[in-house]
């Protein structure tokens, strides 16, 4: 398989479902934990508050993964700021 | 070395769990690489962690296994260069260094080299600066002619990293290798691969990547692509340090004192008949020299038994010093903390070995 990225990392969606997780936050798979930190640090700078956290294996595009869970009130903002610092969106791999 | 102590004690493995001591070891590293992507004009995913720079130049020499035409390198080269080169089973050119001109005279006729050598070129792989008599090479100048053939210009950083100013971006430098521990002042056993914009390697090591783990091949984007398996997180918390030492001191101000300090040695070598001094006239923080009629190992055991620590013999680049002549010589590294006094001392006992 071949991966034709031009930018670093994707950012997929996940709705938090579940009694597990918090309802009020939503999670975004990133590339690396690289590009998590590297999510997190850039939505600092914006005022989002974003935590690196693990993903599941099937959350991720090609198993284990690393994300970014923010409020779900500002998940639509930070997913246009990091598509601005050049970090893709892809779907999620259901 | 509290950086390092630090790491071993409190943090865990970087990039693979997402537990407190984890997530603060993945920051560590990320800090790095920030740190290192300042200093070198790159992109904090661009910096790929290795152990050492003879690793970094491996992986960058070996991944070119599938870009077509030969190898130029410098007349200069380390053997960290020219035998993953010798073994890569291209074509090997050597270019000459011209240690004998200096300025645009020296810069003008180099590239003319290179030129000459160009058609078909695939790869060149050039020190920044020599790590026998540090003979700075003009890199900026090399990068555009490369960027202007499409050849892959590899920089081996080892003795310029933290003195002299190289910017990926603005040099046209496509992969830069360096050590950890040396103008970096981190712990040995690490260093950094740094990628120009824009530019993939097919991948030379594979394994754990803790992303993507049911694909079958290495993720697809740096700096994990590159790096498989457990990185050494004491020895980066080490490196960071190293770095910000260097970011606060500035490389300027390190490489003027290590310039000062090398001025001085051969100025007052170069009184004693004895001894010859090679590329007398470039700056740079490292003295070569050798006493006639001694066995440059005699010298430094000698200098050894006064309590100073040099390094004699062929350096690891037996190119060099073919190049400036020599049989073996000895070398004196300068650095940060190296005082006048200490040149005083130097000179004191090299004028007293008989």
């Amino acid at each position: 398989m071949s991966f034709s990225f031009t930018r670093a990392g994707f950012i997929a969606y996940h709705i938090s479902k579940g009694g597990e997780r918090m309802s009020n936050t939503a999670r975004l798979a990133m590339r690396s934990v690289t590009y998590a930190l590297e999510g997190r640090d850039i939505l600092s700078n914006y005022g989002i508050s974003a935590t690196v956290v693990r993903l599941r294996p099937n959350e991720g595009y090609e198993g284990c993964s690393f994300g970014l869970e923010i409020p779900r009130s500002d998940i639509v903002r930070a997913e246009n700021l990091l598509k601005k610092a050049q970090i893709d969106v892809a779907p999620v791999r259901k | 070395m509290r950086a390092v102590s630090d790491a071993v004690k409190n943090f865990g493995n970087p990039g693979r769990g997402a537990h407190a001591l984890a997530m603060r070891a993945a920051d560590e590293v990320y800090k790095c690489r920030i740190a290192a992507a300042k200093m070198f004009g790159a992109k904090p995913q661009n910096v790929v962690f290795t152990s050492g720079a003879t690793h970094s130049l491996n992986l960058a020499i070996g991944a070119c296994r599938e870009r077509q035409g030969s190898i130029l390198i410098s007349d200069l080269e380390h053997n960290s260069v020219l035998r993953p080169a010798v073994a890569s089973t291209r074509e090997v050119k050597i270019f000459s260094s011209y240690p004998e001109l200096s300025g645009k005279e020296r810069d003008g006729m180099i590239l003319a080299g290179i030129n000459s050598f160009s058609d078909n070129a695939g790869i060149l792989v050039c020190t920044a600066a020599s790590n026998i008599c540090g003979l700075k090479m003009p890199i900026a100048e090399i990068g555009k002619f490369c960027r202007e053939h499409g050849i892959l210009f590899i920089v081996d950083g080892a003795q310029a990293g933290g003195t002299l100013d190289i910017d990926v971006k603005r040099d046209s430098i496509d992969v830069l290798c360096l050590p950890g521990h040396k103008g970096l002042y981190g712990p040995m056993g690490c260093g950094l691969l740094i990628l120009g914009e824009d530019v993939t390697l097919p991948p030379l090591m594979f394994g754990g990547s803790g992303v993507d783990s049911r694909a079958s091949t290495m993720p697809a984007l740096p700096p994990e692509r590159y790096e498989a398996g457990t990185l050494p997180l004491p020895l980066i918390a080490g490196l960071r340090q190293g770095i910000e030492f260097v970011r606060r001191e500035s490389p300027d101000t390190i490489r003027t004192h290590e310039e000062k300090l090398s001025r001085m040695l051969k100025n007052q070598l170069s009184e004693d008949k004895r001894i010859r001094i090679y590329a007398p006239d470039h700056d740079g923080g490292i003295v070569l020299f050798s006493v006639y009629g001694k066995d440059s190992e005699d010298v430094a055991t000698y200098l050894d038994s006064q309590g100073i620590c040099v390094r004699a013999g062929l350096h690891c680049a037996p190119l060099a010093h073919d190049t400036l002549q020599s049989e073996g010589a000895v070398r004196v590294s300068f650095g940060a903390m190296n005082t006048e006094k200490e040149v005083r001392v130097l000179c004191e006992k090299i004028r007293a070995f008989r």
